[in-house]
């Protein structure tokens, strides 16, 4: 019994030594190269982390600067912001691209892009720049006919329907073949049989509105609110009337004062009825346009 | 956009301070209709912002007459008649919203 146990520790003791030894605490190496960074941006653009995508191309930027996908990383920035929402940085960030990478593959879509933010920004006359420049620079790009149709639409932003068809124009006398060239045909069509759109006059709606209250609204499509303008506006009037009539003028006097803001916002709404109406006439067509080219943004 | 928003505003230190007696008087009014008067039956508008905080808005931002006028309008509109439309974007909660920069006469 006692040598069986003997030999056993005498068997452990002879194999410690090949026990492979304890390793000392890992250390991994974390090796950041261009391709980790930017794999790491992505992701989180692709996860619509815009903010954190931001940083990470910016930190790309910062440990590469010399690398040659730096205009990609700062195209991204650019993209990242205007997917947020933030057209102001997203303007900045293109036009920067344009300048420092004139020759890369991004310009022309940076262009389209700046085109675009300005755009949103309503700074209607920049965008149309910016459009300009992307088919004036790279007419070959993919962006350049989309420029082309983002600048007709721009032109109809900005009341201007003749120059919408122009750039239309330009589009099919520029890219015969593109894919849209059918579509645009389809909008210039549109157009024409919208030259003049129906308008309601403001000015006539109000006026119509001071000798019968709410005649305005009617005019302008808002019968319901017609119909409650001269109810209020009648019973105001006719109570200050018949108060006068009974020689009350202190009652004249409250009720017409309380009633006088009605009588004018009635005026004011009227006119801006016939407002709205015009702006929901133009709108209409803008969404008939934007559906007729299939141009989403 | 996701991540840390810019630096925190506080919402009085933004307003200046004001000094127009007529546009005090109305604003006090309206502020007294809505801390006293309307939590009496509650939220019963059907706009968003509501006809006091359109007022309200409409008389600090655009001046006594106007914003009346403008306030005057809107109570009118704010009827049985009431019905969504292209003049209104209709919200979730399934109230118009109607802000005072939709009815400043601009097309």
């Amino acid at each position: 019994m006692m040598i069986r146990l003997l030999a056993r520790l005498l068997l452990l003791v002879a194999i410690f030594p090949a026990l492979p030894a304890p390793l000392p605490a890992a250390e991994k190496e974390i090796v950041i190269t261009e391709e980790v960074q930017l794999t790491l941006a992505d992701a989180f653009m692709a996860e619509g982390e815009y903010y954190r995508a931001i940083t990470e191309y910016k930190k790309f930027l910062f440990l590469f600067p010399d690398s040659e996908k730096a205009d990609y990383a700062l195209f991204r920035v650019g993209l990242a912001y205007y997917r947020g929402d933030e057209y102001e940085n997203a303007a900045h960030t293109f036009a920067t691209v344009r300048e420092t990478y004139g020759r890369s593959r991004y310009a022309a879509d940076s262009g389209y892009f700046e085109g675009l933010s300005l755009w949103k920004l309503g700074r209607f006359d920049r965008a149309e720049t910016a459009f300009d420049g992307v088919v004036a620079t790279d007419p070959a790009s993919e962006v350049a006919p989309l420029a082309l149709l983002g600048k007709s639409i721009v032109s109809y932003d900005q009341k201007n329907i003749p120059g919408c068809r122009d750039e239309l124009e330009r589009f099919l006398a520029s890219y015969p073949k593109d894919r849209r060239a059918d579509n645009v045909r389809e909008t210039i069509a549109l157009l024409d049989n919208n030259r003049e759109l129906p308008r309601k006059s403001p000015v006539l709606a109000g006026v119509m509105s001071a000798f019968v209250p709410g005649s305005g609204y009617m005019y302008a499509g808002r019968t319901g609110d017609g119909i409650m303008a001269l109810i209020v506006n009648g019973l105001f009037i006719a109570g200050t009337v018949a108060a006068i009539h009974q020689e009350n003028y202190a009652v004249a006097g409250i009720v017409g004062g309380i009633g006088l803001p009605f009588y004018v916002g009635n005026i004011y709404g009227s006119a801006n009825a016939a407002t709205k109406w015009n702006i929901g006439v133009r709108k209409e067509l803008r969404g008939k346009i934007a559906v007729t080219l299939d141009y989403r943004f | 956009m996701k991540g840390p928003a810019g630096p925190a505003r506080s919402p009085i230190g933004d307003r200046e301070l004001e000094t127009s007696s007529v546009r005090l008087v109305f604003l006090g009014a309206i502020e007294l209709f809505q801390k006293r008067i309307s939590p009496i039956e509650g939220p019963r508008c059907g706009f968003s912002p509501s006809c006091s905080a359109f007022g309200h808005q409409s008389v600090r931002e655009y001046g006594p007459v106007r914003g009346v006028m403008m306030t005057a309008d809107r109570l009118m509109r704010d009827s049985i008649f009431l019905e969504p439309g292209p003049e209104y974007t209709l919200l979730p909660n399934g109230i118009l919203f109607d802000p005072p920069s939709r009815n400043l006469l601009n097309e």
